[in-house]
Parts: C-alpha cells; structure tokens; sequence
C-alpha cells in the first residue's frame, strides 16, 4: 500500500489538508476517467449501428444467394457488384471438393457458392455465406 | 517556508475555497449532463437492439415461408393450376404450419394490407382444409407501397423474366421479390428480400 496521504512536509505534524495543485491535479485526473467512461457510450453506439449494418448485410447477402442461379447464371470463377444502397457484394463458385454421399441422380456436380457482403465504407466483408449447388455436369447454366 | 503562526488553526484562504466551489460546480455539472447522456444512449440503444431483432426475426420467418411453399394444384375455373396467387401488392399460397408448434397440415397464407384502413401489411393463415387455427402476423405497421414481383417463365421453352402477376400457373415461380416502403422510411430504406421456393428450383431441375 502507499503511505498515507501528506500535502507536504511544511505541515508534517499538523492535520494535513490539499494543496490546490493536488486538488487540480486530481480533477484533472477525475476528468480523464469520465472522458474515458464517456467515451464507452460512443463505442457502444457505434457498435450497435455496425450490428445494424449487419444484420442488413446478412439480409442481401441471403437475397443475392437465391437470385444467383435463377436471374444470373452460376459461374465458376469470381464476381462482384453493388447494391442500391451502397453495399458491395462479391460472389465466388467453385467446384465442392469435400465429400458428399450423393446419390446418383444423373449428372450432378456439387458447386460451392460464397457470398460476401461489405458495408460502405468498411474494408472487409461484414458476412460471407456459404451455400452448396447441385449443377448440370454439363457446367453451370 | 511558511509564515502562519505555530499555534494557530490554518483555514482556507477566500480565493482558495472559491476555486474549490468552483470545481465543484464544474464536475457535478459534468457528471450530471453525464447522467443524462447516458440515459438517452440508453434509451436508444434498447430501442435499436429491440428493432434489430424484430428485424431479423421478421426477416427469417417471411423467408422460411416463401421458400416452403407448397407447389399444390388445385381444380378452378380455368383448369387445374397450383395455389398460388400473386398480385403487386397481394400474395396467397399454400405452405406448411408457420411455426414447430402450431398444428401440422397445409395451410393457406395470404399477405395483404389490412382491411381496417390501417395501412399494416398483414400475413394471415388458416388451414386449407375447414379454415382452422388461424393466425396472423403484422408484416409491417404503416406501409406506403408494397411491391411484389415473380420471376419465372410462364410456358416452357421461354425466357424467365420478372412478372409483376403469377396466377393460375402450372408451376411456382423461381423466385419471388418483395419489396416494402414504409411511411417511416425513404425508398433507400425499403425492406427488400428475394426468395427462391424451394420446390420451384427442384421441378426445374427435374425438368
């Protein structure tokens, strides 16, 4: 522990009081933990406005995963683009490579469609989803 | 050093005690408007966690419904069609119980704004057969447009492209768009989600 509290040695013997310095010094210090505490509140804020951008990443993320294969063809390789509203999404199928007990229906190859979606302003994807097709052996349409 | 006499009781000095006072006027106005702020950040943050989640819980059971529609066929007027019925702004089809719970069977729903001139946009159900265990779900409270929207080919052997109607079809559409304004947001804030019916890619596949 520290030794206990003494304003200065002038008053050694006397009840000591604080020094105005010692009290500035404290407020000061007073002050720098609520600036600290204060700023908590803005992180938290800021957080919850990224879980917003989240949650609606998630939800085109999921929008463009059942439009790609019906509206657009399904194509090995990479692609990306944009929303209306300022996210980006990028899209890459690849051949499945694990393995899957399928039964033989015909000509089936398992295809593995990645959706990522990046929040305006933000440099990595906020969600990527993973989805598996059954494509026409022929290639994807 | 100090010229306070040995024996006497050192007070503050006025300037000392001002200053004091001061300061202390200044944190507890500090830590008051502190309070404060951290009420209202509070208060906004229940408020926008409790959305989010209704948000995302809105989202996924609308999702689960359309894409578990049922591609049932039922005898009309003009021949033996699936049930499924979809305007711009109107949405009926058949599906399975809403919800674990609820009683199994195949239910009918239908999405439309309420007759009550609320502007809600409603989600009702009710078993095909008999009408039973209905249930209801507000979409979405004040909607200022709805906008729905099909794609898929209507013959065989045409190109799929969105329809603004899919009624008294032989199959489901491929996917299905739904897109509402509400009088609470602007159109970039419109809730927006496409849906592939399962069953509609499987006939394709089939096909």
């Amino acid at each position: 522990m520290s030794p206990p509290l003494r304003s200065s040695p002038r008053f050694a013997g006397k009840a000591a009081g604080f020094t105005l310095l010692e009290v500035l010094v404290a407020f000061v210090v007073l002050g720098f933990a609520l600036t600290a505490l204060y700023g908590q509140f803005f992180t938290g804020l800021r957080s919850l406005r990224g879980s917003d951008g989240l949650a609606e990443a998630t939800r085109l993320a999921r929008n463009r995963l059942a439009v790609t294969g019906i509206e657009t063809a399904l194509v090995p390789g990479e692609a990306t683009g944009a929303f209306a509203n300022g996210f980006t999404w990028r899209q890459t199928v690849v051949p499945y490579r694990g393995e899957l007990a399928l039964p033989q229906y015909g000509a089936v190859r398992p295809f593995e469609v990645t959706v990522s979606v990046t929040v305006p302003g933000a440099g990595a994807p906020a969600v990527a989803l993973t989805e598996l097709r059954l494509l026409p052996a022929g290639g994807p349409r | 050093m100090t010229s306070a006499p040995q024996f006497r009781e050192r007070g503050f000095t006025l300037l000392e005690l001002l200053v004091a006072m001061a300061l202390l006027g200044l944190i507890s106005t500090m830590l008051m408007g502190g309070v404060r702020f951290g009420a209202r950040v509070w208060e906004r943050a229940a408020l926008q966690v409790e959305s989010t989640g209704e948000a995302a819980a809105l989202d996924d059971f609308l999702r689960r419904r359309l894409s578990r529609i049922d591609a049932l066929r039922v005898e009309t007027r003009s021949g033996r069609h699936v049930l499924f019925s979809g305007t711009r702004a109107t949405l009926r089809f058949a599906g399975p119980a809403p919800t674990d719970s609820a009683v199994a069977g195949s239910y009918v729903y239908e999405l439309k704004r309420a007759p009550d001139g609320s502007g809600a946009l409603v989600l009702s159900w009710a078993l095909r057969e008999g009408g039973g265990y209905p249930g209801r779900l507000v979409v979405a409270p004040a909607v200022r447009r709805v906008e729905l929207a099909y794609f898929g080919a209507p013959r065989a052997g045409v190109a799929p492209v969105w329809h603004d109607s899919w009624r008294e079809r032989d199959s489901l559409p491929q996917l299905i768009r739904l897109r509402i304004v509400s009088e609470v947001t602007d159109e970039a804030g419109a809730y927006e989600i496409t849906v592939a019916p399962r069953l509609a890619s499987a006939q394709e596949l089939g096909a």
